[in-house]
């Protein structure tokens, strides 16, 4: 039998904002969704992809020469012909400067369980622990449940992020190992969700109450963590948060301990860039403070307990707003 | 040549990333000269030496007299302040940092006794490590932060001194991104590196820390 792999983009690092604690995060590759906020465009194909980051190269083109499909050519900077390159990661492999990358890398389960363990002081201090996220988590559900029972074998906190479009198989073999799970509710209006995100959110309602009631009849998971983006004209609408907080009453499970909601952030501008796509929020401004305050009123006032919502992420900077002179402290040693 | 350096300097393993590897190979390194340093008395008191790492401002005047070095480093480019990996390094965030230091510092995996915390170099290593000032943004990340602290302390480090990014050095991180892949911008759900985003968007990072807003 062969070891099973799975393709992981990126494992991120002391962690704060994925789940309670420190957390070391795992982007898995990807998604069956196509959200058109989507904060990591790279982790939606389930392949590896190749990017070139400008800002590192040094113009030496051994990418060009021994790249075995000739998809890459140069002419004042790399240009990949998507339609060409199978991802192999040959250029990334001889770039001296690692401006070309490759994004996704094959793990074997023991090797990715050493890697995600470096932390392990860090989550007992914090209770934290490791967020399988991506991309889709349930999408390799097999390499994904290796990874966490090893983990559980440590006495590891574990947590997936989850989209909730999977089928249930894929959430029988991995829930019996999660401690926490962050689960996507993004747009209740079915039609509109289709629209935000390429599918129905049918299967999404479907899932999570499988995975609440699921939780009555067995002691994992713990938890589930609601998430909703607030994105400025599409999802962050009085109307979305109110059914969104009306479902979380139906469900009124104590098992939902926690309600997100994320402010859109643009900093992946120029991942989408990177990949060759044009995006469609590359200029739509962040919500402002009052907007956000007021999203999160307006969850509070309608859903069943106050205290589960708590907001992230940034707002708009305003142009009226005069910088504070901090006075400077110097440190000596 | 121009491939073999760049090679060196962003292909080969380097020590603050948590890498085994290169960890090992800091440790033995650090083992033999702190048993060197015992060997050694001030010649006007006959005081022992102790060995330590502590460089003051001296890792950056060093750096325009010690020749080139294999780790990809230029004539003139600052050395490492002391017991911190070289500037940009340290790509895999704050833990990986420390881990790398404590590991260097003899080893350590588990709370213990003081005299568990006693290393390879008891005259101090003066470790700093740089953060977003998000992380200090609410009780719950505060206390995330605390966490780091003392997950520090048990993972065998001895002496951590904490900057908090300030505009002035991510103005100096797009002047100088070769310094700086190692920091994190930091936003619900998502981290980019700095130095990897556009101008556009550096500059309104900037904006955000002169606003003490994150």
């Amino acid at each position: 039998m062969t070891a099973i792999t799975g393709i992981v983009l990126e494992i991120q690092r002391m962690s704060t904002e994925d789940g309670p604690g420190i957390r070391t995060t795992v982007f898995m590759k990807g998604c069956p969704l196509k959200c058109i906020w989507c904060h990591n465009p790279e982790s939606i194909h389930v392949k590896p992809q190749v990017q070139w980051i400008g800002s590192r190269c040094i113009g030496c083109k051994l990418c060009v020469t021994t790249c075995p499909n000739g998809a890459l050519s140069f002419d004042n900077g790399i240009t990949i012909d998507r339609t060409r390159c199978k991802g192999c990661g040959t250029c990334t492999e001889v770039c001296p400067s690692t401006a070309m990358e490759l994004l996704g890398k094959r793990w074997e389960v023991n090797s990715l369980v050493h890697e995600l363990l470096k932390d392990k002081a860090y989550f007992l201090t914090s209770g934290g622990g490791i967020t399988i996220s991506g991309g889709e988590s349930t999408l390799q559900a097999r390499f994904v449940q290796q990874v966490l029972i090893q983990l559980k074998h440590h006495g590891i906190h574990t947590a997936i992020d989850t989209c909730g479009i999977c089928n249930q198989h894929a959430l029988d073999m991995l829930l019996p190992y999660v401690d926490c799970v962050l689960y996507d509710l993004k747009e209740m209006d079915p039609q509109k969700h289709i629209a935000f995100t390429g599918k129905s959110n049918d299967g999404i309602l479907k899932n999570l109450r499988y995975i609440i009631d699921y939780m009555n009849n067995h002691l994992y998971p713990r938890e589930v963590w609601i998430r909703t983006p607030l994105i400025p004209g599409k999802t962050a609408y009085d109307e979305n948060i109110v059914a969104i907080a009306h479902y979380i009453n139906l469900l009124h499970s104590k098992a939902i301990t926690r309600w997100d909601l994320c402010a859109f952030n643009n900093l992946c501008k120029d991942k989408y860039t990177r990949l060759g796509i044009s995006w469609e929020l590359e200029n739509a401004p962040l919500l402002t403070k009052e907007e956000l305050m007021h999203f999160e009123a307006v969850a509070r006032e309608n859903v069943y307990n106050p205290a589960l919502v708590k907001t992230s992420g940034s707002t708009r900077i305003e142009e009226d707003e005069v910088p504070v002179a901090k006075p400077k402290k110097k440190l000596g040693c | 040549m121009k491939f073999c350096r760049q090679w060196q300097k962003n292909r080969a393993p380097k020590y603050g990333r948590d890498d085994d590897y290169a960890d090992a190979m800091g440790l033995r390194i650090m083992q033999l000269w702190a048993e060197e340093s015992w060997n050694y008395k001030t010649k006007s008191t006959a005081r022992q030496f102790r060995p330590g790492m502590l460089s003051w401002n001296y890792w950056v005047g060093s750096g325009y007299i010690l020749p080139a070095t294999p780790d990809g480093r230029k004539k003139g480019q600052f050395l490492s302040n002391a017991i911190c990996p070289v500037n940009g390094t340290d790509i895999n965030g704050p833990t990986a940092n420390a881990n790398s230091v404590g590991k260097v510092l003899g080893g350590k995996d588990h709370p213990g006794d003081f005299m568990d915390y006693v290393n390879l170099l008891p005259n101090g290593a003066s470790h700093t490590i740089t953060f977003n000032p998000s992380i200090l943004k609410d009780p719950e990340h505060r206390e995330k932060f605390k966490a780091f602290l003392r997950g520090y302390a048990v993972n065998g480090g001895t002496a951590l001194q904490i900057n908090m990014l300030d505009p002035a050095m991510l103005k100096d991180a797009q002047k100088h991104p070769q310094d700086y892949r190692h920091l994190l911008v930091r936003v619900t759900g998502y981290n980019a590196y700095f130095t990897s985003i556009g101008k556009e968007l550096q500059d309104e990072v900037i904006a955000r820390v002169s606003h003490n807003k994150f």
